[in-house]
């Protein structure tokens, strides 16, 4: 359940980050998504 | 010099020049904040240590989901105009100084349940603002109440970083600092509330049109604060699935209420606006993991041992005042957990919290602004205010803060009935 719930926090960061790159918002914003995203991602893939 | 001095002088030296560089821009400190946390890894001849420089963050990522989910609650809210209804309401109260206060807590609120200042900034800071005469005082208004909701329960991103370096191994949870929060904050919202009761009740009665979405929102706005409530105070005997799940639900009632009606921008503007926070805390999730991993925590545990652990925990948020006021909230975040840190197993919330002000003040007030910058930032350059300004409006707050923050540090073992 819990790992559903990181994997469709996953997606939502993943397309806002995708989303942001195609804005061509600044780079430190998109250091900003991505380090949550990777934090979310390193997360899932941890639980077991 | 000892290999852990040369370590951590390494990473301060990257953080400081970091902060330099980009003029404390608190979106760049998260890059630097990393950066440092490799340099570290690679400076103690271990290698770039993934793991660690990843595991650091882990220990946030609870608080920050709540985070998170409380501002799409917060940007639900904002698109279903239920912040505007209850301006309308506030504006036709007739004492002044009940609508002073209603109004300070109409400010702080969206601060309260997020725990960043931004979050009051570009919501009910804004309608307030626009409904001023004089732009400078509104200005100062927003930053300070936006303050206030910072440490306002159930959310408040400094006590969350203080929480984490209690934790010693394990990161401590957020939990049981509603009450020490409320108090900490209270005695400066009413002293604001009443020193500037003529700016807050300045705006007049304006009429609103309400629809049935916007009072479905406001009922589950009051049922999210009241699930808040009972999960800060009635933890121990009542369960309600953590305050997560409460703004997730909350959000899903205000987005069908109002139809489904820009679902899309509403989830993408609340994570946008959190992503910033989220990630700071993050990095410093890192830096303060490495920091463990080089011994440099080891060290300071050595050198503090000979001295009273309220003193040492008096020095560092005086260290952090200082350096924060300069090099913004990095270094002082570090430092608090650092001041928590040796009471460990034994977390008290109520010393916590009252560590955690000092991080909450660095953020108030810094070189560059602070949160009044934040507040240019997002309003305009009409509500900019310069540092004597700024500094004018904040100090009977920022003393009466940290005035409890330091009785809370200190006589925080007798205010252990605080914590539920």
């Amino acid at each position: 359940m819990l790992q559903v719930l990181y994997y469709i926090m996953i997606t939502v960061f993943a397309l806002l980050l995708i989303l942001e790159i195609i804005k061509k918002r600044p780079f430190k914003e998109l250091v900003c998504v991505a380090v949550v995203l990777v934090t979310f991602a390193l997360r899932a893939l941890h639980i077991k | 010099m000892r290999e852990e001095i040369l370590v951590a002088v390494v990473m301060f030296l990257i953080l400081i020049g970091g902060s330099i560089a980009t003029k404390n821009d608190k979106k760049w400190s998260v890059l630097f904040l990393f950066l440092a946390s490799v340099a570290g890894s690679l400076a103690a001849g271990m290698g770039i240590r993934l793991r660690e420089i990843v595991e650091g963050p882990f220990g946030f990522l609870d608080s920050m989901l709540c985070v998170c989910a409380a501002s799409v609650f917060v940007a639900a809210l904002a698109q279903s105009g239920v912040f505007e209804l209850l301006f309308s309401k506030i504006c036709g109260i007739k004492n002044s100084v009940l609508k002073a206060f209603a109004m300070l807590l109409f400010i702080a609120l969206p601060s309260a349940l997020t725990g960043f200042a931004g979050s009051s900034v570009m919501t009910t800071g804004k309608i307030f603002a626009e409904s001023v005469s004089d732009r400078r005082k509104g200005a100062a208004i927003v930053g300070v109440g936006a303050f206030i909701g910072v440490l306002l329960p159930p959310n408040c991103i400094p006590a969350m970083i203080a929480s984490n370096g209690a934790g010693s191994v394990l990161p401590t949870p957020y939990t049981g600092f509603y009450l020490p929060l409320l108090v900490l904050a209270v005695p400066a919202f009413i002293a604001f509330a009443l020193i500037q009761r003529k700016g807050l009740s300045e705006p007049a009665a304006k009429d609103f049109e309400k629809n049935t979405s916007t009072l479905i929102s406001l009922v589950a706005l009051c049922l999210v604060c009241l699930a808040t409530f009972l999960d800060g105070v009635f933890a121990s005997v009542l369960y309600l699935g953590g305050n997560t799940l409460v703004f997730f639900v909350g959000t899903i009632v205000v987005l069908v209420a109002c139809k489904g009606r820009k679902t899309m921008a509403v989830l993408s503007d609340g994570i946008m606006k959190a992503v910033g926070p989220m990630a700071l805390v993050f990095a410093l999730g890192s830096f303060i993991e490495v920091s463990s991993m080089t011994g440099i925590r080891g060290i300071y545990s050595y050198w503090i041992l000979p001295h009273n652990t309220t003193a040492v925990m008096l020095v560092l948020m005086a260290a952090s005042l200082v350096i924060g006021y300069f090099l913004s909230v990095p270094i002082p975040a570090f430092l608090i957990t650092y001041a928590v840190f040796p009471i460990g197993w034994l977390a008290n919330t109520v010393i916590v919290t009252g560590c955690s002000t000092a991080i909450a003040l660095v953020a108030l007030l810094t070189m560059n602004g602070g949160v009044f910058k934040s507040v240019t930032d997002g309003l305009g350059d009409e509500f900019k205010l310069g540092r004597k300004e700024s500094l004018k409006a904040v100090w009977p707050v920022a003393l009466l803060v940290l005035a409890m923050g330091i009785i809370m540090v200190v006589f925080g073992d007798s205010l252990s009935f605080l914590i539920r």
